[in-house]
């Protein structure tokens, strides 16, 4: 049907008005002028990407920034907050720790004293012309859809890490993205890490804001692990629900490469996660695992795509939703096996328990198969909690509050228990539990 | 075995694209609107079939919506552009006089069609159980066993017939469940629709046979527009049948039917057909474009609709039959075995809409891609607020035949409502060498391996098909996947 021409959005020409007054202020605006330049005029023409767009069906950007009035680029503050999750998951953990304010490395906050040698930890901003870093970027693959051309328009920084050949790090690097701004803000971070043949890293992310303004960001994540070479992946995500969020991760794993990724979303905010995983040599291993556990009016829109272009590689994926009040979860996961990409192991599930009526879960697990020689499963279930399961507890003196949030931490944890880092697992089982009151403060509000 | 029997022998007959058994072409003397489409060619079909003013004007509706539609691309097929004006939009085979009254009046060219077709036609009285309306280039020509269907009530006739005698029946139904604003190919078939079936089955009868259709596309470069109309009234039941078979043609032919289904409180129907249509040759040369709009309504309480489908035929297929679960407890079925190989393109699966309360559904779908061919199941289920305890089970096995082909599964789930259970699973794989070797070390030729695993791999869907069509569907199984191994 002749469709009329979109009405571009306040917040829409407000990205395209403001963008040369803006970028001047941004690190890097000598070297990265003429990219940004481009990259605003590719997002003019297309704006935010809605519902009609196969890939955003689940997560209507344009209509979630609609009423969002115009943002600003606001710099690096010494006030920025983020929420308690986000500050307390990984407390315990002896690990270094980089801190990104609005989409600025700020060392000043950062702790990354005593990194081994053989790490180069540098923002983004300063490494962006170095070689590596644009020969990541350049073999980086997933979608270039507009938000990518806003996050290279506005591109202000994030960081840039190089663990060289053999390196393990010691202690997990957590990078954390703190907003500041009490008029609302926009930013758009870009960030790479590069784990070189046989190293061995762990990345954390916690991010979260405390709900005073609303906060648009965008956040470009390229990792790239190199053959034999291991990386984990663990991230907190406690948005407010002040916020909307896009992260873009692309990720390129080399022969022999072990990669493990576990995004957590607790927050109320509205956030998408899209993850590009591109095999590239043989006999990598893959696991990427979701999990949400949303209130109020969150939505966490995981969308995934696989691509098998070489054989012998085995991935799992897996997914879970827990979704109260008026929260939405998405699922849009895809494997492709490519053509001559035999033996390929790809298993892909996707779960989600409805708590309220009205929550929401939306799945589309798609399987693209263009080898014959593989073993490619989906599955996909969407329920509330087993009701025997409950009236079992309950019969054995639990209250029912305590029984579903058992059943409930026992949906979560089961994917936590799989994380390759037992310290790191039981943090993050210590945020589910307290979340759901259980199983550890047994007779307390079940905060769902 | 014996159908494994039949199949090999069945294969050694057939073959690839140039021996496609159906590939005859019957020289009749064909009635044609000139080739294109135009508001002039809406109104000749019209008038040609004598139509009341408000049938004109529905088509000439739909007419201009679709001038303002856009052809969908978003199904996982490749074709050339279509030029739609490059189509003929009419064309009905010649009778003597207004039209034959028994079967000797019919055209002897084209009883002899059918017998190469294996319709029995001259047998069709003495056969049990099914009526055949049979469509031959639109036109229905012969309508048998109508007197004994209207001793139960049954209303069973083309519904260029039905228009005239019962239009209170199509102007309430027509486009009911699938408007002509539905899609881009259903509003072209609500212009131009040449003909098809319409059945109603009046409130508390079970239909007292199978009802059944062998569409055939004949005359070169007629595009078919096929509309069916199945009304099953209270308590009522009925089982319908839907076979196709094509002749052979190099250029590309368009078919784009639509296929409504009205179930009310308690009724039941149960959709089956079968389609092999000419593919193509190797190279995808020729061949049917099956563009296919199927849905059903369960309208009323209580009521029923099950779709069973094999897909072996056409060059590109896009078809899929859905259920709209609007009455409480109704339940709505879709069992498929779509086969591709050689160039085949096939894009289809369903929908199952959650409405109602306790609304079940349940989706088998198995894919079976050899060749160089391309297969994927696209389905929706969706369930709705107020769709309390609604349960729905998925399955979608793909199995892969050599390394040129390809298999896809797009399924879209969107839950609504806590109560609800949803279950999906999906896999793809390839046919078990280990499986194939067993068989050929017992003596079976690998190809009648293959037809027997893949038979077994099927056997979930065969098992829904009505007896005839089983018998033929498991043949076709076979014959579909000739020269895919080895």
């Amino acid at each position: 049907m002749a469709r009329p021409a979109i009405q571009p959005l306040e917040i829409e020409t407000g990205f395209v008005d403001d963008h040369a007054a803006a970028t001047a202020s941004l690190p890097g605006a000598a070297t990265q002028g003429v990219e940004r330049e481009n990259a605003i005029k590719v997002f003019a023409v297309d704006g935010l990407p809605h519902r009609r767009l196969e890939d955003y069906r689940y997560f209507d950007l344009r209509q979630m920034l609609a009423k969002v009035g115009p943002l600003a680029v606001t710099p690096g503050a010494d006030n920025a907050t983020a929420s308690d999750d986000a500050n307390d998951v990984f407390a315990n953990i002896d690990r270094y720790v980089a801190v990104v304010i609005n989409g600025r490395l700020d060392t000043s906050k950062s702790d990354l004293t005593g990194l081994p040698e053989g790490v180069a930890f540098t923002s983004y901003a300063d490494a962006v012309d170095a070689d590596w870093v644009k020969a990541a970027f350049n073999s980086a693959e997933g979608p270039q859809d507009s938000v990518a051309a806003l996050n290279r328009a506005y591109a202000s920084d994030g960081v840039a890490v190089r663990v060289s050949a053999g390196v393990k790090v010691d202690k997990p690097i957590e990078v954390r993205w703190l907003s500041a701004g009490d008029t609302g803000t926009h930013y758009h971070a870009r960030s790479v890490v590069v784990v070189e043949e046989g190293a061995d890293l762990t990345l954390l992310e916690t991010r979260g804001d405390d709900a005073s303004a609303p906060v648009f960001a965008t956040n470009t994540l390229r990792l790239v692990v190199g053959d034999k070479a291991t990386l984990r992946h663990a991230a907190v995500y406690a948005d407010s629900e002040a916020s909307v969020r896009v992260a873009q991760k692309s990720v390129t794993l080399g022969e022999a490469a072990d990669y493990q990724t576990l995004g957590l979303a607790v927050g109320a905010g509205r956030a998408r996660t899209g993850e590009h995983v591109h095999f590239a040599g043989e006999d990598a291993k893959g696991a990427i695992n979701g999990l949400s556990l949303l209130r109020g009016k969150a939505v966490m829109d995981n969308t995934l795509f696989v691509d098998h272009a070489v054989p012998n590689c085995d991935s799992e994926e897996t997914f879970r939703s827990v979704l109260d009040d008026a929260s939405r979860g998405v699922f849009q996961g895809s494997i492709l096996v490519r053509k001559d990409a035999q033996k390929i192991d790809s298993q892909m599930q996707a779960r989600a328990l409805l708590l309220s009526r009205k929550a929401e879960m939306d799945a589309k697990p798609m399987l693209e198969i263009y080898a014959d020689d593989v073993i490619c499963a989906h599955g996909s279930a969407i329920g509330e909690p087993d009701q025997n399961a409950i009236f079992y507890l309950m019969s054995r003196g639990i209250d029912e509050k305590t029984a579903r949030a058992l059943l409930v931490a026992g949906f979560l944890d089961d994917v936590v228990d799989g994380f390759d880092d037992g310290d790191i697992a039981a943090a993050l089982k210590t945020l589910l539990a307290a979340r759901l009151g259980a199983p550890d403060d047994m007779g307390q509000e079940v905060a769902l | 075995m014996a159908a494994v029997q039949e199949t090999v022998r069945d294969v050694e007959g057939l073959g690839q694209g140039d021996k496609y058994k159906y590939g005859f072409y019957t020289d009749i003397e064909s009635d044609k609107a000139p080739k294109g489409l135009n508001e002039d060619i809406v109104r000749f079909i019209s008038a040609k079939k004598g139509e009341p003013e408000w049938m004109l004007e529905y088509r000439l509706e739909a007419f201009r919506r679709w001038l303002d539609m856009e052809e969908p691309d978003w199904a996982k097929v490749n074709y050339p552009k279509i030029d739609y004006q490059d189509y003929y939009y009419y064309s009905a085979p010649k009778t003597q006089g207004d039209g034959p009254k028994s079967l000797d009046e019919v055209d002897p060219e084209l009883l002899r069609t059918y017998e190469k077709l294996g319709i029995p036609l001259n047998e069709q009285k003495m056969l049990a159980g099914v009526a055949v309306d049979a469509v031959f280039d639109s036109v229905s020509v012969v309508t048998t066993f109508k007197e004994k269907l209207s001793e139960a009530g049954v209303i069973f006739c083309p519904i260029s017939e039905a228009v005239h005698s019962h239009p209170e029946l199509v102007k309430e139904y027509l486009g009911s469940v699938v408007p002509s604003t539905d899609n881009y190919f259903a509003a072209l078939n609500a212009a131009v629709f040449s003909d098809g079936s319409f059945v109603y089955i009046p409130k508390g009868v079970r239909c007292p046979m199978e009802l059944s259709t062998y569409f055939r596309i004949n005359e070169r470069d007629t595009g078919q527009f096929e509309r069916t109309l199945i009304i099953a009234d209270e308590g009522s039941y009925v089982s319908y049948l839907e076979g196709c078979t094509a002749p052979m043609r190099d250029e590309h032919q368009l078919h784009a039917a639509v296929v409504e289904l009205i179930t009310h409180y308690d009724a039941e129907i149960k959709y089956s057909t079968v389609q092999n249509w000419y593919p193509g040759d190797e190279d995808g040369k020729g061949g049917i474009f099956n563009f296919v709009t199927k849905r059903g309504d369960c309208r009323g309480d209580n009521s029923k609709i099950s779709w069973t489908q094999v897909e072996t035929g056409s060059a590109v297929t896009w078809k899929y039959p859905s259920c709209v679960l609007r009455g409480d407890n109704s339940s709505g079925e879709f069992y498929s075995i779509a086969i591709s190989n050689g160039a085949q393109q096939v894009d289809s699966g369903t929908k199952m809409i959650h409405l109602g309360k306790n609304t079940k559904s349940r989706i088998i779908s198995k894919g079976i891609s050899a060749g160089k061919s391309s297969n994927a199941y696209r389905g929706m289920v969706s369930i709705y607020p107020n769709a309390e305890d609604a349960r729905n089970f998925t399955q979608c096995d793909s199995l892969l035949i050599g390394d040129r082909c390809s298999a896809h599964t797009v399924p879209y789930i969107e839950s609504r409502n806590p109560t609800a259970v949803l279950e999906h699973e999906a896999t793809t794989s390839k046919l078990s060498e280990d499986q194939l070797f067993y068989c050929q070390a017992r003596g079976l030729p690998e190809e009648e391996a293959v037809a027997l695993l893949v038979n077994g791999f099927c056997r979930e869907v065969l098992q829904q098909l009505p007896m005839e069509f089983a018998v033929e569907a498991q043949k076709l199984v076979g014959i579909s996947l000739e020269g895919s191994v080895g």
